[in-house]
């Protein structure tokens, strides 16, 4: 039988099952009246003729129903009333089965999507040449565990050539890119060592890569660009390879255009340019500001290899450098690139994917536990079709059928699920994750999934029901219905409901542990208030017109006295950085100083600076805690003054007045000027709500000539709303300077915001998942609790009628749910004491083991289940003893 | 199938066929062409006929066209396709070497071992 003609009588089937069966019927009624005919004419009566030519033809539906067979339909016709009587029988008990069909959907939605967020995050492959051998660097040092690399230790890091092919370092600019009669625009620009491309293993699409002389002081500015800024900026002209561009007023001519897929170290990243890397810069070991120092490991040689050989070379180091920073000696490491990309977002999408996993189980075990019961009322039923002479199969076909009903409407419900959970699962992809891969559908996790649940809605489904083929059936019909029950399957039942108890006591008690570490985060004191204050950033290049400090403080007074003529705005000011503008834990903008008086034997004291204009802590209100703020009068010729956090002060100068007290930006033996602290302000998370406040001093902008940390975010508070503020402040920078950039246009609550939204995802997702795990266990109780008293309407009646109270009753049922759900905490609460060291490095202020989040958990889950215990047992005494005991 | 042992089992096809090829037939008429040709010796359950003339025109040795009878109602003419030529050519080939070898078989007297 060829493929088309098995479609065909498929298709016929479909489309023209009536006129197949009617043209069969006449085919064999002409057959009857021919024969007849000539039966006639050999003198027979009419009558007696019909008759005998229906002997002669034999069984008549038989022979219709080979027919069917011989031409495959009987097949198709069988399935479709199995599918139709299934549909009645969903339609007869719609509640249950609606249930079941939103728990598959469930299953089926929530996996999926999670699944394939963690493919794009975790496991597809980085977008470069055999990116397992690429491994990022870090130093541990100065009390950073994972502090960005140093140039100086950089250039040890490229001689170990017996463990790295290449290495490559990348420094994070900011450029402003001018010209062309469009508006300026800030560029991420990254300074990159010209090795980093055949390392990486990526080619341009357009032009060529830098040479290897091109990193060279001196040499002539060359710069690569982003496909998106190609295509953006440039409208995708390929004669802009060989011309050039203006960036911080000077001409960098374009070498290539990078391909659209290539990115980084981060996705924002628009152009490359040679990292010009200076002989004293490459000796510098005391500055950690290399964005990233990527290396590729030679065929065969591990992580693990490398760190040992790194670990020695640090040691050689603290050897011939007998000044190690902080006390403690530095130490290099590696990991794998792709674990630098994701760790951020790793411990949380597992424990979510773990979170998915449960529910899955759940769904699975609810599902089962739903179709066995269902199963279960239909014993009799079955074992009355088998004694009508159907046969195991047709049973089991129907049966199979009936539960593939229930599947695929689940499934198709998951789909459109996953589908559309996709879009508020996308946020859970970190934003510098360098692949800019599309979170989409993924079929073949979507199959995978369908599949589980598939198999064991069909096993579940159908199996049971064929046990009872397997008792006599004289036995198994003599019984009444209700007394049909094997003493198996209400165990499997309760197993199923032991561990869904278990599996959502573990959920719960997470979704809380994450609940209250954002919250904590949520009502945590940042020391600022960020309502009614607007911020952006104003990044004025050191190279162009205002590479004069004078130009510098003269435009950013300009922009403050228009920005204080604004309608609503109290006060105004310039900052180095806003908070949470640099986050993150590294050691991003600390510099070294000396206390006047303090000789340390080894290292050097260390506090992250910020350059200020002095209405900056008005704008922001963080209070003052003693001495003052900076004014007009620390100006560039008054003595240099400074003001430092709570931190600083507690830090260097412990239990001492820090007021009065003097430092110098370098060595004591430096010809240059100490500086006194004037005032102390309260301490301010900058780099993150979650990260402790470091020691931090502030210098007012006239003082900073010398300071090479430049001002840049404006900040500014009114009284009314932010909204409409971004237009008007933009509006005022360009009247003043139109090729100045504005950027980063953002309220201060915004920020906070951002800061904390990771969390806030994963808190409400895990809380989420956990609600939906406690509903499918009360489901699941709840089924068990029903099937339990059906069972037992015979012994109930009679418990009823020698003299039991409705509250015996209740209280017998209620017994027999609390030891399941019992059973069920302890188990889970253990897994979760256990577990816990999983969710500790996602938790703020909270431990993993926090015995409250642990006890209410419980509560409300007993709570939860011993209710969905009672509708079936309050239902129990309502079963009248009379008719209890007729039923037999 | 329960045809009394009047036609060996696996020749109702060959018969059909054979029978078809002189000229297309309704079921009925191949059911009195067989009884015709062979004088009445191979006699098959009428209703028997059916299936098989189904699983030829599935197999596409036969097609089936509605048309008017000699006493002019409507019935199903069966003709022969190319494949089910093909096919009869075949399966009396194989009929023959059966025959053939049932024959030697048959013939077949001691001393020849």
């Amino acid at each position: 039988m060829t493929v088309f003609s098995s479609l065909r009588t498929f298709l016929d089937f479909v489309f023209r099952r009536s006129q197949v069966e009617a043209e069969m019927e006449e085919e064999f009624r002409s057959h009857l009246r021919s024969r007849a005919d000539d039966l006639e004419h050999r003198g027979l009566s009419r009558g007696e003729a019909e008759r005998e030519a229906r002997i002669e033809f034999g069984g008549y539906q038989r022979y219709k129903e080979e027919c069917r067979e011989r031409l495959g339909t009987r097949v198709l016709q069988e399935l479709a009333a199995d599918v139709r009587y299934g549909l009645r029988q969903l339609h007869r008990n719609s509640g249950v089965n609606i249930v079941a069909i939103l728990i598959l959907a469930l299953g089926i939605g929530a996996t999926t999507a999670m699944f394939c967020v963690v493919d794009t995050v975790l496991l597809r492959p980085l977008p470069y040449r055999q990116p397992g051998r690429l491994v990022s660097f870090f130093s541990v040092s100065a009390g950073f565990t994972r502090n960005l690399p140093a140039p100086g230790d950089y250039a040890y890091w490229r001689t170990e050539k017996n463990i790295f092919e290449g290495v490559a370092a990348v420094d994070s600019r900011s450029y402003t890119l001018t010209g062309d009669g469009a508006a300026s625009e800030q560029l991420d620009v990254e300074a990159v060592s010209p090795e980093l491309f055949p390392l990486l293993g990526v080619t341009p699409l357009l032009g060529r890569v830098f040479g290897p002389d091109e990193n060279k002081p001196g040499t002539d500015h060359v710069v690569l660009i982003s496909h998106r800024l190609w295509r953006g900026r440039f409208g995708g002209d390929p004669s802009l390879v060989g011309r050039s561009i203006l960036m911080n007023g000077q001409k960098w001519t374009v070498d290539g255009v990078m391909r659209p897929d290539f990115s980084f170290p981060f996705s924002k990243s628009e152009a490359w340019i040679p990292i010009d890397l200076t002989p004293e810069q490459l000796e510098n070991r005391g500055d950690h500001y290399l964005n990233e120092v990527v290396g590729r490991l030679r065929p065969g040689v591990t992580v693990e290899q490398a760190n040992a050989e790194l670990l020695s070379l640090s040691q050689q180091l603290a050897r011939e450098y007998p000044a190690p920073s902080n006390g403690s000696p530095e130490r290099f490491f590696v990991e794998p690139l792709r674990a630098t990309y994701t760790r951020t977002a790793r411990s949380g999408l597992l424990l979510l994917m773990a979170a998915v996993t449960f529910i899955l189980l759940t769904a699975c075990a609810n599902v089962a536990s739903l179709l066995l019961s269902r199963i279960e009322q239909r014993q009799h039923e079955i074992t009355m079709r088998a004694m009508l002479g159907a046969s195991r199969a047709r049973i089991f076909r129907q049966l199979l059928s009936e539960s593939a009903v229930l599947a695929i409407g689940g499934c198709v419900l998951g789909i459109l699920l996953a589908e559309s959970s996709l879009g508020l699962l996308k946020a859970l992809i970190p934003a510098d994750l360098v692949q800019s891969v599309p979170l989409t559908l993924d079929f073949r996790v979507l199959g995978s999934v369908v599949m589980i649940l598939l198999v064991s809605t069909l096993l579940f489904g159908s199996t049971p029901g064929m046990r009872a083929l397997q008792f006599d059936l004289n036995e198994t019909l003599k019984q009444a219905p209700t007394r049909t029950l094997t003493l198996r399957r209400p165990r499997l039942g309760e197993t199923f409901v032991v561990a869904e108890i278990a599996l959502s006591i573990m959920l719960l008690i997470g979704a809380g542990l994450l609940l209250k570490s954002f919250w904590k985060l949520r009502f945590l004191d940042p020391g600022f208030r960020s309502e009614h204050v607007m911020t952006l950033s104003l990044v004025t290049p050191t190279t162009q017109r205002y590479v004069d400090f004078n130009h510098r403080t003269d435009l950013f007074d300009r922009v403050l006295e228009r920005v204080r003529t604004l309608p609503g705005v109290t006060a105004a000011a310039f900052t180095s950085a806003a908070p949470l503008n640099w986050t993150g834990g590294s050691m991003i903008g600390t510099i070294p100083f000396t206390r006047q008086g303090v000789v340390l034997q080894h290292g050097v004291d260390r506090a992250q600076d910020r350059v200020i204009t002095p209405d900056y802590f008005k704008v922001l209100q963080i209070p003052l805690d003693r001495g003052r703020f900076f004014d007009e009068n620390d100006g560039p010729n008054a003595s240099l003054v400074a003001i430092v956090n709570q931190s600083m002060a507690r830090t260097y100068w412990p239990n001492q007045d820090a007021i009065d007290k003097r430092f110098k930006l370098g060595p004591a033996t430096m010809p240059i000027p100490w500086i006194r602290i004037v005032g102390v302000v309260r301490d301010v998370r900058q780099m993150g709500l979650d990260q402790p406040p470091r020691p931090e001093m502030y210098f007012p902008y006239k003082q900073a000539r010398g300071n090479y940390m430049v001002m840049q975010d404006l900040v500014v508070r009114t009284t009314g709303t932010v909204a409409g503020l971004g237009d008007a402040l933009r509006h005022l920078v360009s009247s003043i300077d139109p090729d100045q950039p504005v950027s980063n246009v953002m309220p201060m609550s915004e920020r906070v915001k951002h800061d904390i939204a990771p969390r806030r995802l994963r808190a409400y997702l895990l809380g989420g998942l956990a609600g939906i795990a406690v509903a499918l266990a009360c489901v699941g109780i709840y089924g068990v609790m029903t099937c339990a008293v059906a069972q037992r309407t015979h012994e109930i009646g009679i418990c009823a009628a020698v003299g039991a109270t409705p509250h015996d009753i209740v209280v017998s049922i209620l017994g027999r749910g609390a030891r399941l759900t019992l059973l069920g905490l302890g188990i889970g609460l253990a897994g979760a004491a256990i577990s816990g060291r999983l969710i500790a490095g996602l938790l703020f202020g909270v431990k993993s083991t926090d015995p409250l989040t642990f006890v209410e958990s419980a509560v409300l889950l007993t709570a939860v289940a011993l209710l969905a215990c009672y509708i079936p047992a309050r239902r129990a005494t309502k079963i009248d003893p009379m008719v209890a005991l007729r039923s037999q | 199938m329960e045809s009394r042992a009047q036609i060996l089992p696996g020749t109702l096809d060959l018969l059909i066929l054979k029978a078809v090829s002189l000229g297309p037939l309704h079921g009925y008429g191949v059911l009195l062409r067989i009884g015709q040709i062979s004088n009445g010796a191979l006699v098959i359950e009428q209703g028997a006929l059916y299936p098989a003339l189904f699983r030829l025109v599935r197999k596409g040795w036969l097609k089936a066209t509605w048309g008017v009878s000699e006493n002019n109602q409507r019935a199903k003419f069966y003709e022969l396709t190319a494949a089910g030529r093909k096919r009869l050519r075949e399966e009396i080939e194989d009929w023959d070497r059966l025959v053939d070898a049932i024959a030697v078989v048959l013939k077949t007297r001691p001393e020849q071992l």
